[in-house]
């Protein structure tokens, strides 16, 4: 299976020619996403992670190196538009990422450069709209929406394109739990249908919903991994500022006190483990 | 100071047909020197009480006191208590200003008429208590990392010494490390200087960790009040109000659908963690001798 996204070898920094190769945003990251892969990235302010994402659709380019999206390099600017409808980005907060007053409208806005038919278009609109929950709602104003809505309405934005890959940089991190999780639903949702998700979050435990977990400290990849392997390290990871799920620290813990636990973070085997461990059978 | 709100309610937009309650017929009472925390889903009115009781808005019904100051729909507080009472918004780094980060810092305590000596000292203190290194002080705050201008602007309000310190959402868009430092900066704050705190978040385990007194605002009404283990006593009536259960709680009342006695929901994952090696010892007492032994020989 071809890759759909390939980081070669990236070296980035703002002001390159001021500052030390070292003390660069992102030094030599080799990343890659599959189609329809579901990829958390986790690091501490300031590692890099929202650089690496801009990266992903061609919003910043490397100063060294190459970022491929299906085989397309996002710096050769006569392709731009492919990548970005390949790649869509979802920002953290929900107050600045529309540009229309009503919710058909800031859908369409995406759609108008694509050359669709009208009837294409309202088709996408309508599609979209319906995946994120927010049918009937085609004429509300934006502003007039709750946060969680506006992320919603921003993803629908996202998938009318019909992209490959989603990236969520902190999305849900400015939502109230409810709202939160009704986005996750979603964008989890869409991952089943096929689309890649790329989700960078400071919450261990959204990541740990996630196939596989990517580690940024200081612009390098330090860990990489499923979920279960990478959280059981809990005090590198706790070394790094990262904050690790509950069951995952209190696992580690204990077995390095002696008990047989199993690498797992789903609760319920976890629990059934203890109880386990506790019968005396 | 006490607070005690009596049939609060706030209207935005009154008179207009776009006229809605933010908060409606709220009463609530906070003891002095209480770590309160408030929480609610998104809309539920936690910023409009924290701008009433921060003396910003005035209440459309209903009264406030705070220690000795009367806030009714007539009556602002007098300008001292812009001293007492200190606000920290969300986002509170957008509201930096100043050249430098100490200037930035001192203009609270200038407008309360300090002598420049006097203002510097509290600079210097209100640095300390956030955490940012003193060599900071004659830099732009706007060449500060995220997470230090974060500070800055915090800085900015302790050094006003108030007495109760009202924080909206003080630690979002900021890392686990970053919030738990800071979080813990001012709880030492309120555990040495006695500083009331009054912490609004919809993150319910930073919320449970330093709040000893809980509430929980539902459509601009209070639907609970009480400690935390209470709260979280309420099971499915949590979720109706928009609110999670902490992640360490989720995992104990998992745990005690098979586990008897049920462990306390209030544990903390240390406590989690002795209270199940304890048990594990007595239910495998032929077990337990060996990972003791290697628990003496240092982590694995």
């Amino acid at each position: 299976m071809a890759p759909l996204i390939e980081v070669q070898g990236v070296w980035f920094d703002f002001r390159p020619e001021e500052r030390a190769r070292t003390d660069w945003v992102l030094r030599n990251v080799d990343w890659t996403i599959d189609p329809g892969e579901y990829v958390a990235l986790i690091g501490p302010n300031g590692s890099g992670k929202s650089t690496l994402a801009r990266m992903l659709n061609g919003l910043l380019v490397p100063t060294e190196g190459r970022v491929r999206v299906k085989g397309i390099p996002t710096d050769a600017p006569e392709k731009l538009w492919t990548v970005r409808q390949a790649v869509g980005m979802v920002f953290q907060n929900p107050e600045n990422q529309h540009v229309a007053p009503t919710v058909r409208e800031d859908v369409a806005f995406g759609l108008e450069n694509l050359g669709l038919s009208r009837e294409e278009m309202l088709r996408r609109i309508e599609e979209a709209l319906e995946a994120v929950g927010l049918r009937g709602m085609e004429e509300r104003l934006v502003h007039q929406l709750s946060g969680g809505q506006k992320q919603l309405l921003a993803i629908a934005g996202v998938i009318a394109m019909r992209p490959e890959a989603i990236v969520l940089d902190e999305s849900t991190s400015m939502l109230d739990p409810a709202a939160r999780y009704r986005v996750l639903e979603v964008v989890q949702r869409l991952n089943k249908s096929e689309i890649a998700l790329i989700h960078i979050t400071h919450s261990a435990e959204e990541a740990a919903r996630a196939g596989r977990v990517t580690v940024l400290d200081r612009g390098r990849i330090v860990l990489d991994g499923p979920p279960e392997e990478i959280f059981l390290r809990d005090e590198e990871l706790r070394h790094l500022g990262l904050e690790v799920p509950v069951l995952a620290e209190l696992t580690g813990r204990l077995r390095r006190r002696g008990w047989p636990l199993s690498e797992t973070l789903d609760p319920e085997r976890w629990v059934e483990e203890i109880w386990r461990l506790l019968s005396r059978d | 100071m006490e607070i005690v709100v009596e049939g609060l309610s706030v209207s935005y937009q009154r008179g207009t047909p776009m006229e809605r309650d933010a908060l409606s017929d709220l009463s609530l009472t906070i003891p002095a020197g209480a770590f309160a925390g408030v929480v609610g889903s998104t809309g539920s009115g936690k910023s409009t009480l924290i701008r009433v009781l921060g003396g910003l808005l005035l209440p459309t019904r209903g009264r406030v006191r705070i220690g000795s100051v009367l806030i009714t729909p007539e009556r602002q507080p007098p300008a001292s208590f812009a001293g007492q009472v200190g606000v920290v918004f969300q986002f509170p780094e957008h509201q930096l200003f100043a050249e430098t980060v100490a200037e930035d810092i001192a203009y609270g305590p200038r407008n309360l008429g300090l002598a420049k000596e006097e203002a510097a000292a509290r600079v210097r203190r209100a640095m300390e208590w956030v955490g940012l290194p003193p060599e900071v002080a004659d830099r732009s705050p706007f060449r500060l990392s995220g997470g230090e201008m974060r500070r800055a602007a915090i800085a900015g309000v302790l050094a006003m010494e108030p007495r109760l310190l009202l924080l909206d959402e003080p630690t979002a868009g900021l890392d686990p490390a970053g919030r738990r430092e800071l979080m813990e900066r001012i709880h030492l704050l309120h555990r040495e200087r006695g500083m009331g705190v009054v912490l609004v978040s919809h993150d319910m385990d930073e919320v449970a960790r330093h709040a000893d007194h809980l509430f929980v605002l539902s459509q601009g009404r209070c639907v609970f009040s009480g400690p935390p283990s209470q709260l979280f006593a309420q099971g499915e009536r949590l979720l109706q109000w928009g609110l999670n259960l902490p992640e360490t709680v989720r995992l104990i009342r998992r745990l005690n659908r098979r586990l008897d006695p049920p462990l306390p929901l209030d544990f903390s994952v240390d406590a989690l963690e002795e209270e199940l090696i304890r048990r594990l010892r007595s239910a495998k007492p032929d077990r337990g001798s060996v990972p003791a032994a290697r628990e003496d020989g240092g982590a694995v």
